[in-house]
């Protein structure tokens, strides 16, 4: 009976420290941000100590402004979509081109991968912020040298659509590697027998990757795929560490600049918090859709 | 894909070499620039003229660098520490043991390592201040164990089932206490697993921006990548290109020897959760 009751209890231990320690530090700051998004709350509350309950007022200020739609949303969303279709296609792309490598090639090639994915996302912004520099830039210089621009007459962060190209260029760097290695685990896993049968059917490299790789693989390119859309949904440093990022142009934020924007920079914390709120529901969202398909999958 | 024509040949050679450029450009481009000398810096030059370490020697003499430097080693270390200690309880259970409510658990750690970090810089920042610890290495590394936790958690997890338990058992049929059993049988086996998944964890705290530039104000816990956006040109007018150059090297280094060295294992680590065993 006693060594019953330890069995049921076992797993409830080993848990314990860690739902104690996220219960705390999780759901503590995550109550407050919810009640914060229900007040107005600037520096003077702050100062005061005082709350200032408004209800619903920073969530229907953040939703009826065109701001949100014509410039935030589309920010978020578009370079999401951008951003995951560009790092699962160019990972997948470079996992089957290492899939065709002998061992010892793959190995060395995987490496060379692994080391664009080791650059800090810090140090990429500041790399291709330094590379379209209007004045110093190399791309700037090689264009210019070119003759497609004059050099130091173009400068690519003050337009909204060039100034997300190089960030989709840096967040695609960055998150390229994680997909290409996924990719080709899964890769190496796909009897060859069917890529044989294939052949012998006279499909092409085109359609074996379309009706062999892709259905045995869909698992893994679901994960990815939604793994990427959650991480490039919440870019913040990518954005913010670029020119205009930190809140001159307000033309390039998304939502997670603009809540931080709008709590550390105008002391807006009532408003920031609602932002932030809206961008967690947003990636809830996406993330009920993975668990789903994780569970679908696999038995914990 | 033996019989595939000349010029698809061609095509696959194209994309690779343009796949090469963009992967490495950048990276050579930025150790370019933490070589090159004030005056040849902006040269627009793919390679430096002349090798100097200029750079370099100027942000070690900064104290401001050298202190964000321990910062962030000691932080992440504290950090990643804890983060295993718990975690390898919490993914033992989640691995080994059947319970009710497992796949709540798991659901909810996952949950977790999606949560956007800007929702909790605010209160954070609120709840740190009151209670002191803002602007302290207390002060990121609790945070950093909150989300670096799920991480920990699945990624044991995943290896803990690939280890063959029933040599637990073996051991013990032959004499060996729990204790020796685990110490000299099981532990071996799962070290690979954690150590992994140590430089993982390690790698997300190290490349923190957000908590780090938000959760403090001075030298005393700013860590390397929220110290690189104070840096200064020698003038108002000079941009500091060639400092934020050297330490995006330094901060680079560290990870890529991890890589490096421990290749396999870190891509285990990080596909264990998408590709099944």
């Amino acid at each position: 009976m006693g060594s019953h009751r330890m069995r049921t209890l076992r797993p409830w231990l080993l848990l314990a420290p860690t739902l104690a320690l996220m219960a705390v530090l999780l759901a503590w700051p995550l109550g407050r941000v919810v009640w914060l998004s229900l007040q107005n709350y600037g520096l003077r509350e702050l100062n005061r100590g005082t709350t200032n309950f408004v209800g619903f007022d920073n969530y229907v200020s953040v939703l009826t402004q065109p701001y949100l739609w014509t410039i935030v949303l589309p920010n978020t969303i578009g370079f999401a979509v951008v951003t995951v279709v560009g790092t699962v296609a160019l990972g997948t792309l470079v996992a089957l081109f290492l899939a065709t490598l002998p061992v010892a090639w793959r190995y060395l090639a995987s490496s060379a991968v692994m080391v664009a994915w080791a650059v800090p996302a810090i140090t990429g912004t500041y790399v291709w912020v330094f590379l379209f520099d209007a004045a110093d830039g190399l791309v700037t210089h090689a264009l210019g040298g070119l003759g497609v621009i004059e050099t130091g007459s173009v400068n690519w962060f003050l337009e909204r659509w060039s100034f997300f190209g190089i960030a989709a260029l840096n967040v695609v760097h960055h998150g390229f590697p994680f997909v290409a290695v996924t990719v080709l685990a899964g890769l190496l896993t796909v009897p060859t027998e069917l890529y044989e049968a294939a052949v012998i059917d006279g499909a092409g490299a085109w359609r074996r990757f379309w009706s062999v790789t892709v259905p045995v693989l869909k698992p893994i390119f679901a994960v990815v795929t939604i793994l990427s859309t959650i991480w490039d949904f919440k870019v913040f440093a990518q954005i913010f560490l670029m020119p205009g990022g930190s809140g001159t142009n307000r033309e390039v934020f998304n939502l997670g600049v603009w809540s931080y924007i709008q709590s550390f920079a105008q002391g807006r914390y009532g408003l920031g918090a609602a932002i932030a709120v809206l961008l967690t529901l947003l990636l809830l969202g996406i993330t009920v859709v993975y668990l789903r398909t994780l569970f679908v999958e696999e038995d914990l | 894909m033996q019989n595939e024509t000349g010029k698809s040949k061609l095509m696959w050679l194209v994309i690779d070499l343009i796949v090469l450029l963009y992967a490495f450009i950048p990276v050579f481009w930025i150790i370019s620039l933490s070589l090159k000398d004030s005056a040849t810096l902006n040269d627009g030059n793919y390679f430096p003229r002349s090798i100097t370490f200029e750079s370099y020697q100027q942000i070690f003499a900064n104290n401001d660098f050298t202190r964000a430097l321990i910062n962030s080693i000691g932080i992440c270390l504290i950090a990643t520490f804890i983060a295993l200690l718990l975690g390898t309880f919490a993914a033992y259970a989640v691995a080994r043991l059947q319970f009710p409510g497992k796949k709540i658990i798991v659901g909810m750690s996952l949950m977790v390592s999606m949560f956007p970090q800007i929702a909790l810089v605010t209160p954070l920042f609120r709840i740190e201040t009151a209670v002191g610890i803002f602007d302290t290495w207390l002060g990121l590394i609790i945070p950093y164990i909150t989300f670096a936790m799920p991480l920990a958690i699945y990624t044991l997890s995943a290896f803990f089932r690939e280890i063959p338990w029933e040599l637990e058992k073996a051991a013990k049929m032959d004499g060996a206490t729990p204790f020796q059993a685990f110490r000299q049988v099981i532990a071996p086996l799962a070290m690979p697993g954690v150590f992994t998944t140590a430089i993982l964890v390690f790698i997300s705290c190290w490349n923190d921006f957000l908590f780090a530039l938000s959760l403090t104000s001075t030298s005393a816990a700013r860590t390397v990548p929220a110290a690189m956006s104070y840096f200064q040109g020698a003038t108002t007018f000079e941009k500091p290109t060639g400092p934020i150059a050297a330490a995006a090297v330094v901060i680079t280094i560290p990870i890529v020897i991890f890589v490096l060295l421990f290749q396999r294992r870190i891509v285990a680590g990080l596909t264990s959760g998408a590709v099944k065993g």
